[in-house]
Formats: structure tokens, sequence, C-alpha cells
């Protein structure tokens, strides 16, 4: 027994030091939240393209709630994360001593969808409508109150349903909701993809109202706590930078981001057939981009892409999360990629005010910075 | 009443096909007001015997009486007691002794008279609101023997009562069956595997052989009533008691 | 009544009248510190022992009474004494730990508040009413979905039992819907039952329902022959058999079973509330969480464990009441 046990930790001890051997990079962990998803690209190819490695880490990613995010990052368990900006100002109100270094999402990612037939045209005909929102918190809750406010509403003017996170499911049975409140990159599409097979009540096509649109609201971006930003900003810059790189990756090239991301979405639509076109238009968008192309002409490209892959692809729900993707980047492409500007955190705080899940206005200074964004040009 | 048997047969089937021959053949008629017993090696199909005079067994083939008529399920007119007290625990002493009457669908307060009136001469007045948890062997089985006694019924079917209980409190709660038997004089059938107590307490002794049982032997007790405990060192009781022992060892 | 004699020994006159009260608090407080213990199992075999003791041989009965006698009455006070004070005492070490840990900052005290800074917020969420509604809308979900949790659980069982065929039907069906981790269907019944307090019922009931039904059938199973030959022979009918022998005798393994189903009915509707975060004490956590709030996180979750304790206690009540018979003649 005792042979047995010596022999086991030996092994690990050979096997411990040839991993040590193998790379002297450092375990980093990065937390994110929800489920594996195509939304979260930019990290995967920030690993799969080596750029963390390079900069000297091993990430590992790991997927929890936003609160249990900002408190493993606050309490110095994992380096960084990535929460939405509410979440930042609730927690920095809260004693935790975060930092926000890099608006990944440069447009609050809410909105809301309703049928394009309906005489709802503008934010304001929401007057004395049904909407349907998962429930009085979130993101979601947040959105809706600030695009209320900005169109001289409030909540009272409407009919608030809460009706949890099935808002496809409520708007598609029809009837009970006149819209829903959703996150744009993905149930828009989803409700999209039900009308067109004509399982989305009598909705043929949908009209969106971005929050965005109406106010700039700080959205989801990468925290760090304030004692490793003080005590080693290098290792946060080296970090902030391969994600930059990767989002960039994504952005220019969402054909090979997909595929990149794979190993990590299970269940990802890849079909041969998928995967082939999307490895042409990988190799081709890699041509295109050494002709240093324009922002606007890469957009353009996106949308090309898009398009052959609807016109060789038979089956509408294979690119469905492709299509979240593309919808994704719409949200994180800008002109400066990561900055975040004071009057969308005001805009923010304003907000939470109102909701009531804030009691006084913090100092919004030291919350957040573009120390690192500033480089990266 | 009269309890009789008339070629009756009682044979269980059994899992892997073919039958297990319990009881019988086996005729008798017990005469009214009458107290006899019945004797017999273990597992020779005397409780079997009971059950069916109470209906909760059917003959395969003959039949049980008692009159005229033929038991096919159990009467209030009979009263059985078997070996264990099969006291409800969740019942006190009297509530346990009403039983009969609650289920007859009798009034409270003649429930409440009938539970006294059988409690007193069964020595159990002071422990009616006991719970049979907090009864000894002896006790219980009295309570049991109220159960009983309460529905007045004509016939008694005793199932080795005593059996699971020591000699002394044995003897006590005999003698007292036996003295409240002779004031109501019911027809009274009593399995037991004692032979004294059968000698003692009966007017005749059936003697069952093992299994499947039959009656092998039926001795009438000509001692004087009414009997007490010092008769068994009688020569006339003596020579009933060897006679029986002798019946039971070629069983 | 038996007890009251047994109390003039032991007491001064006036404390008698008190004495089943008092009882009932021992029996609460000792509860405390059995709650987290799987009761069902082991008490659902003891509840055999009376059905045997009647057998026990003993040389005359009245010794075997008085000895029943002496034995409550040395029952040593001051042993119930201290186990009245065990579970404040296990609070009280629990709170001084906590507050130690605070003290000594093992945890940043986002992560762990101090104990005053919870009770500050305990005060505050009691006047603001906050509390008090989220406590009524979980109470709400558990106490209708245990009632209609038993109602079913205890018929079906009551069915089975008396038709083994069902058991064979039912019982993969059954058994594949218990092991399956409510978490993992909940949001299904959200989608079903609706946001509101109807699927969080639903979840209850599909929680209490299970153990319900198997302690009924065990209770009914463990209803020994005899006695149901002693009501056969008194020609009681079915419906007198089922009133008189078969519930009451389930009664003592279902009492037992609804300890414990109690507390899963908190668990239930704490899951509920948390996959569709709406009213009640888990959305009230599950709120304050998103909003870090942690001493009003503590504070739900103590509620919480109060809102089971109570419930397992007010079983126990249920119990003592009920199922007196039991405490006596158990060696």
């Amino acid at each position: 027994m005792i042979k047995r046990i010596v022999i086991v930790l030996l092994f690990s001890v050979v096997v411990y030091g040839v991993s040590i051997a193998q790379d002297d990079l450092e375990d980093e962990r990065f937390l994110l939240t929800f489920v594996p998803n195509i939304q979260f690209s930019p990290l995967y190819v920030a690993i799969e393209q080596g750029y963390a490695e390079d900069a000297g880490y091993n990430l590992t990613i790991e997927y929890l709630n936003e609160p249990d995010v900002v408190d493993l990052v606050a309490a110095g368990q994992a380096n960084f994360g990535m929460v939405s900006g509410e979440q930042v100002i609730t927690a920095v109100s809260r004693q935790r001593p975060i930092v926000y270094v890099y608006e990944w999402f440069q447009q609050y990612p809410v909105g809301v969808v309703l049928d394009a037939a309906s005489d709802i045209t503008q934010v304001s005909d929401l007057a004395g409508k049904r909407i349907g929102l998962p429930g009085r918190f979130g993101a979601s809750y947040s959105g809706l109150t600030t695009l209320l406010t900005a169109n001289d509403m409030s909540e009272r003017d409407v009919e608030l349903q809460e009706i949890g996170y099935v808002a496809p499911d409520v708007f598609c049975t029809g009837g009970a909701v006149d819209a829903v409140v959703v996150y744009l990159n993905n149930e828009p599409l989803q409700i999209q993809l039900r009308a067109d097979a004509g399982d989305c009540a009598d909705v043929e096509s949908v009209r969106v109202f971005p929050v965005a649109e109406s106010t700039d609201l700080v959205a989801n971006g990468i925290i760090t706590s304030t004692e490793l930003l003080e005590r080693d900003p290098n290792h946060v810059s080296a970090i902030v930078m391969a994600f930059d790189h990767g989002l960039r990756d994504v952005i220019n090239n969402p054909a090979r981001a997909y595929l990149l991301s794979e190993a990590y979405v299970e269940g990802l639509p890849l079909s041969d057939e998928l995967r082939e076109a999307l490895n042409t238009l990988a190799d081709e968008q890699d041509a295109f981009l050494a002709d240093q192309p324009t922002r606007e002409d890469i957009i353009a490209s996106r949308s090309a892409m898009l398009e052959t892959l609807q016109s060789t692809i038979a089956d509408p729900a294979e690119l469905i999360q492709f299509q979240v993707l593309l919808a994704s980047i719409n949200l994180w492409d800008a002109d400066q990629l990561g900055y975040s500007d004071m009057a969308s955190w005001e805009a923010m705080q304003t907000t939470l005010i109102e909701l009531g899940s804030l009691d006084d206005a913090i100092d919004l200074e030291g919350i957040f910075t573009n120390q690192f964004v500033d480089e990266t040009d | 009443m009269q309890i009789a048997a008339e070629g009756a047969v009682i044979e269980y089937a059994m899992a892997g096909g073919g039958h297990l021959a319990a009881l019988g053949p086996v005729t008798f008629i017990i005469e009214d007001g009458t107290f006899v017993s019945l004797l017999g090696p273990s597992g020779c199909g005397k409780s079997t015997l009971i059950r069916a005079l109470a209906g909760l067994e059917k003959p395969t083939r003959g039949s049980f009486r008692i009159d005229d008529r033929i038991v096919t399920s159990p009467s209030t007119e009979v009263g059985v007691m078997f070996q264990s007290a099969n006291l409800i625990p969740w019942r006190t002493v009297s509530e346990n002794v009403m039983l009969p009457l609650e289920l007859a669908g009798a009034p409270k307060s003649q429930r409440n008279n009938a539970s006294k009136r059988i409690l007193e001469p069964l020595g159990l007045s002071e422990y009616e609101t006991l719970y049979p948890g907090q009864l000894s062997g002896g006790m219980a089985q009295r309570v049991a023997l109220g159960r009983v006694l309460i529905q007045s019924p004509d016939v008694l079917l005793l199932d080795e009562p005593f059996g699971a209980l020591d000699a002394m409190n044995r003897e006590k709660i005999s003698m007292d069956l036996l003295r409240i038997w002779s004031q109501q004089r019911q027809t009274l059938l009593m399995v037991t595997h004692d032979v004294q107590e059968a000698v003692l307490l009966s007017d005749r002794v059936l003697v069952m052989s093992h299994r499947p049982g039959r009656i092998i032997d039926d001795v009438s007790v000509d001692l004087p009533r009414p009997r007490y405990s010092e008769m068994i060192y009688e020569p006339a009781f003596t020579e009933v008691a060897r006679h029986l022992r002798r019946a039971i060892d070629r069983a | 009544m038996r007890e009251g004699e047994n109390c003039e020994r032991m007491l001064p006159v006036g404390f008698c009248n008190t004495w089943p009260l008092v009882m009932m608090l021992i029996h609460m407080l000792a509860g405390v510190s059995y709650a987290t213990a799987s009761i069902s199992i082991l008490e659902s075999g003891a509840f055999l022992i009376p059905f045997q003791s009647a057998k026990k041989s003993s040389t005359t009965m009245k010794a075997d009474v008085r000895r029943q006698r002496q034995k409550r009455a040395y029952s040593p006070m001051l042993l119930k004494g201290i186990r009245r004070l065990a579970p404040i005492l296990t609070v009280l070490i629990i709170v001084i730990i906590w507050q130690g840990i605070y003290t000594a900052e093992v945890y940043p005290s986002f992560l762990i508040p101090s104990p005053a800074s919870v009770l500050e917020t305990f005060v505050e969420s009691v006047q603001d009413g906050i509390l008090l509604y989220h406590l009524s809308i979980t109470l709400q979900e558990t106490l209708i979905g245990l009632l209609i949790g038993v109602a079913i659980g205890s018929s079906l069982g009551y069915i089975i039992a008396n038709v083994p065929i069902l058991e064979d039907l039912l019982s993969p069906l059954i058994v594949a819907f218990q092991s399956t981790p409510t978490i993992a269907y909940a949001p299904l019944l959200i989608l079903w039952f609706g946001n509101d307090i109807q699927s969080k019922i639903v979840i209850v009931v599909i929680i209490v329902f299970f153990p319900t039904m198997m302690n009924t059938i065990a209770g009914l199973r463990a209803v020994p022959e005899g006695l149901r030959d002693v009501f056969k022979v008194m020609k009681a009918t079915r419906w007198q058999l089922f009133t008189k022998l078969e519930l009451p005798a389930a009664l003592a393994v279902l009492l037992v079973g609804l300890k414990t189903s109690a507390t899963l009915a908190v668990i239930g509707a704490v899951v509920g509330e948390f996959v569709s975060v709406n009213e009640g004490l888990g959305s009230m956590v599950a709120i304050a969480r998103n909003q870090y709030d942690t001493p009003l996180v503590f504070v739900g979750v103590i509620s919480l464990s109060l809102l089971a304790l109570s419930l397992y206690t007010l079983v126990s009540f249920l119990e003592y009441y009920l199922l007196r018979w039991r405490r006596f003649g158990r060696t």
C-alpha cells in the first residue's frame, strides 16, 4: 500500500515537473457569465491564436453568475472577469474593490422587440402597451427604464409583465404581450427565425428599439481588482491587450472566429458543409484584410459573408449562431475599442438611482480607467 | 350455540404448484355451553382450524358450522382471541376494549358503561387510560379478552391465548377466564399446548395429529365444577392428563 | 391523565398545567439538534416497536406499572435543562466564531459581513416590511404545496398499497421523476405554470409528493396482519378498517416523513424563486446578491432556515400530540 502511494507521489512529482518545464506560463483565470457561447469568441480567439500565451499567461475560462464574478475578482481569487457596467457601479457602491478596464460591448446590448406590422413605430408608441421582461432586475430592466426615461415615459406608462427568460416563447405565443425586452444579439434573431418558419403567431418580421439609440449606457466590459491594478499594471495591460487582439480578430474575420470557437462552445452548429464554407470565407477574408481595408469596408465584408453563407446553406437554423456572432460584433465594433466615457457611466448611474438599486450617486472617477485602451492605439 | 366441523379440509396452493394440506379432514360437534380444549403438536393446523371457524379462512372441502349457519365470514356472535394480544397501540386500554361496540355503531355512553363493566372483573379498572405500550403481556391479554367479551359473544374461539405468558400469569388469567365462562357459559373452543391447562379448564379435550391435523382422540373430563388450581394433584386429574399426554406423544 | 399524576409527584403544585407545554418546548428545542439528521428512516422503524411490546412478559402487572412510573419520576431534570439550552448554546457558538472570522478579516467584509450589520439589516428589513412580505410569499408557496403534495401523495400511496400492480406500473416513472434534481426541471415548470406563485407551488408539490407517498405505503404495509384480523373478526367495514386502523397506523410514519417533507418544501419553493426571480425569500436573496447586499443575503438565508425550522417544529408538535401513545413503553 505504502509502496503504491510512493509510486503515485513520485509519478505526480514527475508530471508536475514536466508540466512546469513545458511552459513557464502563469496560470490566469478569466471569469465569464452565463454558459459557453459564441458571444464570448474574442476570448476563445485570444487563447486559440496564442495571444494570451505570447503575453505569458495560460488563460482558463470559467462561467459564473455576475455577482460571483465580481466578488471573486474583488476578493483576489481571480484577476479578471467580464460583467455589465451596472454591476460594477452597484458592486463598487457596496465596497467591492474593482475597476473596469475595457469596455467590451460598446453598445448596451438590450432593446425592445415587437411585431413590425404593429402600430408601434416609435418608442413613444409603447405607452399603454404590454411589455414582457424577465423580471424587475438586471440589464433588461435597467435598459427598458433608460429607454422609457429617454422618451419622457416611465414604468407607469406601460404595462410590465414578468415572464422569466423565455421572451421568444411568450412573444411567439401571441396575444400575451405587445413587445418584449431582449438581448439584441440573440433573441431578435431567434424570433425572426421562428417568424420565417411561420411559428410566431402572425408575426412576419420584427422591429427593434435598441436602448443604445436613445442613450449611451456603459455596457459589459472587463474588470480587475484595484489591488492588482496598483500593484502590477503591466499584468493587467498584458491580458487586456491579448483580449483586444482577439476581439479585433473576431471583428475582422468572424468566419475564422466561428471556427476557432468550436472547441469552446458545445453544440455550435457546424456541419461539414458549413465548415467548408466558413474555411473558404475565412481564407478569402484574410487575403482581403491584407489590403488594409477601412472599417466601413470590413463592415460591408461581414454582410457579404452572411449573404454568401445564406446562399449556400439551406437550413437557416444552421446559421443562427453565426448571425448571433455578427449581431454581437455590431455591439462591439467601434472606432476606438475598449474605450468607455464618463457620460455613459453617469447615464447608467442615473438609471440605477431611478430604479432604487442605488441609494446615492458614487464617485465614478475611480471606477473605470481607459489607460490600457490608449496603449493599444 | 353449537360448533361443528363436517369433513373439513384446508389446503393451500403452493408457489411451485401443488397443494399443502394444512388441516383435516376433521369432523366434530361441540355442544352448546361446553368448554373444549384442542391439544396437538405445533404446526398441526390448530390455528388454521380456529381461523376457519372465525370465518378468516375457507375450507377447501367440507364445512364448518355454528348452529345452523355455515361459516363463510366472521360474525359478531363469535369472539376470537389470538396468541398475541393485537391491541391497537394508539388506543388506551378502554378505547381498545370498546372497539367492537364502536365498530357496531353503539353510542358513546353505552360504550363507556360497557367498558367499565368489562374491565372491573378483569382487574383492569385502574389501567383504563394506559396505552398498550405500557402494559405487561398478561395485562395486554386481559385487555384482549375484555375486547372479546364486550360484544357478548355466544361462541369464544381462543387460539393459545396465554401461550406467551409465564406460568404464574398464565394460571391467574386462566382461572379468571374460567370464572367468567362459568357465569356466562359460552360455547368455548381453546387451543393450547398445555395438557394441565386443558384438563383443568375443559369439559372435553380434542387431540389433533401432526399436519394435516385430524382429531385422533376425544376425551371427556369428568371432574366436578367449580374447578380450582389444586385439582391438578387429584388422581382423577392425573389420570386424564396422563391419557392425553400419551395421545399427544402418539400424534 | 397519567401524566398529570406523575407531574404532581415531581413538581410543585401549579406547574402541572404547564407540564405538557414544557414537554413540547423540550421536544421543540431537541428538534433543533435533530433537524439536520435524516430521521425519517430511523423513526419509521421505531414505529413498529409498540406493536410488539405487548408480548413482553413480567411477573406481576402492578409491579410493571410501578416500574414505568418510577422510570419517569427519576428522569433527570438537570439533563433536560441542559438539553433545552443546548441549541441556544450552539447558535451562540456559531455567532462567536462568525464574529471571530469577521474580526480576524479572514475574508473581506463584503463576503462575510459582521453579525452586527446583519442584525441591523434584519431590523431594517422587518421595519420596511420587505422581509415579512417575501416571507409570506414563500410561506404560502410552501404550505399550499405541502397540503396538495401530502393530499396527492397519501391518496396515491393508499391506492398503490392496495393495488400492487399499480406500483409496478408507476414506480419507474415515479423514481425517475424523484431522482431528477428539481433544479433541472424547474425552468420547465416555470415555463408551463408561469412566473408566479403557482409554478413554485407545483415544484413543492412534486418534491413533497414522493416521500409522502412512500411513507404512506410503508405505513400501510407496516400494519400488522394480526390487527387486520382483529378488525375482520369484528366485522369491520372497509371504511372502518381505513379510518380506524390504516389511517392512524399510516399517520405515524406519515408524520415522521412530513417533518422531512416540510423542510424539503421550503427548498422546493426557494429553487423556484431562484429560477424565476420574482417574489419570495429565494428571490429576495437572489436580488440582494445581484445588488451586492451581502448582509441582506445573510438575512434571507437565516430567515429561510428559521422558516424551515419552524415548519419542522410545527410538525414535531403535531407528532408529539397525535402520536403521544408512542412515548409510552418505548425502551
